[in-house]
C-alpha cells in the first residue's frame, strides 16, 4: 500500500494504517529531528508533535510524489519553531557577516565530512554545533533549500544565513581536526 | 541527500512509538466522537429544516389557496331579484321564439308565466 493511500485510511480514521506509515518512515522522520535539536529528548518530542500534525492534516492531504520530502518540511518547520520559541536561533547571528562574503557550497561541506571515516563521530561533532549553526547546516544538506528560502524560512537575513552557515563549516571542520 | 545523512534512519524507541501510536489513536477516536456528533446534528439540522419547509409548503399551497376561495367567488356575477325581473321580457321573448318552433309543449303555462 502507498504512503497516499495510507493517508487516505488514516483521514477517516483508520488507526492501523497510521502504524504503518508511522513504521515506515518513523526512523526518518527521528533521525531528521534528531539531527537538527541535537538531543534524543528534544527529537522525540519533534517527532510526536511531526506525527500529531500527519495525522491532523490528513483529510487535507493532497497525493504529492515526494512523500518524505513532505514529512521532512514538516519535521523542520516544526522544529525551527521550537528553536524560535528557545530564542536559539538569532543568537549570535549579528557577527562575521563579512565572511558571509566567501562562497560555499554543499559540496565543500562534503568533503570535510567524507574525509571522515567515522560516521558517529561527524553526528556527534555536528550535534555538538551551536542550535543555530547545526540546524541550518543539517536542513541545508538534507534538502533542496537555497540560502533564501532558509532565511524565510528562520526569519533571518540571508547574509545571517550565510554567516551562520560559514561558522558552522569552520567550527565542524576544526572540530574534527582537532578529535584526531 | 548526502551520503553523511544517511544515518538519518534511526530506530525509534518501543516507549516513543508506543506514546505516538497512543496520541493518534486517542485523536482518530476523538474525532470519530465529533464526526459522529456532527453528523447527529446535522442529521436534527436537516430533520427540523425538512419540517419547516414542508410547512412553509403547507402553508403556500394548501391553506393559502382555500383563503382565496371566497375572492374568486366575489368574482362570479351574482344575479340580484330586480336583475332577473328585467330578465323576464327578454325570457318571455324567448318563450314565444320557442313556441314559434314548436320546440315547447305546454305553451299555454309557459306564456301564462309571469314572475313572481
Amino acid at each position: 500500500m502507498t504512503d497516499d493511500e495510507l493517508m487516505k485510511k488514516i483521514a477517516v480514521g483508520n488507526n492501523r494504517a497510521f502504524q504503518l506509515l508511522f513504521d515506515r518512515h518513523s526512523g526518518k522522520v527521528y533521525g531528521y529531528a534528531r539531527r537538527l535539536m541535537g538531543d534524543q529528548q528534544r527529537a522525540e518530542d519533534i517527532s510526536q508533535e511531526v506525527w500529531m500534525k500527519i495525522v491532523k492534516m490528513a483529510p487535507q492531504y493532497q497525493p504529492t510524489a515526494h512523500f518524505i520530502a513532505w514529512i521532512f518540511t514538516i519535521v523542520r518547520n516544526t522544529s525551527f519553531n521550537h528553536l524560535r520559541n528557545l530564542k536559539n536561533l538569532r543568537e549570535d547571528t549579528s557577527e562575521d557577516l563579512l565572511e558571509s562574503d566567501f562562497k560555499m557550497d554543499k559540496s565543500s561541506v562534503e568533503e570535510i565530512l567524507v574525509k571522515e571515516d567515522d560516521a558517529k563521530k561527524v553526528r556527534q561533532k555536528i550535534e555538538e554545533l551551536p542550535s543555530n549553526q547545526r540546524i541550518l547546516l543539517t536542513a541545508w544538506m538534507t534538502e533542496d533549500l537555497s540560502y533564501e528560502d532558509l532565511a524565510r524560512e528562520m526569519d533571518l537575513s540571508v547574509s545571517a544565513v550565510k554567516s551562520l552557515l560559514f561558522r558552522a563549516k569552520r567550527t565542524l571542520e576544526k572540530s574534527l581536526k582537532d578529535a584526531v | 541527500m548526502s551520503d553523511w545523512l544517511k544515518i538519518n534512519s534511526e530506530e525509534v524507541s518501543r516507549e516513543h512509538r508506543q506514546k505516538v501510536f497512543d496520541g493518534a489513536a486517542l485523536f482518530l477516536k476523538e474525532n470519530a466522537l465529533a464526526n459522529n456528533e456532527a453528523s447527529g446534528r446535522r442529521f436534527w439540522l436537516k430533520g427540523l429544516v425538512a419540517g419547516v419547509a414542508a410547512a412553509v409548503v403547507a402553508v403556500v399551497y394548501v391553506v393559502r389557496p382555500s383563503k382565496k376561495e371566497e375572492p374568486v367567488a366575489e368574482k362570479t356575477p351574482s344575479v340580484s331579484g330586480e336583475d332577473f325581473l328585467g330578465a323576464a321580457p327578454l325570457l318571455q321573448m324567448d318563450i314565444d321564439l320557442l313556441a314559434d318552433l314548436d320546440m315547447i309543449e305546454d305553451l299555454e303555462v309557459l306564456k301564462n308565466w309571469e314572475p313572481s
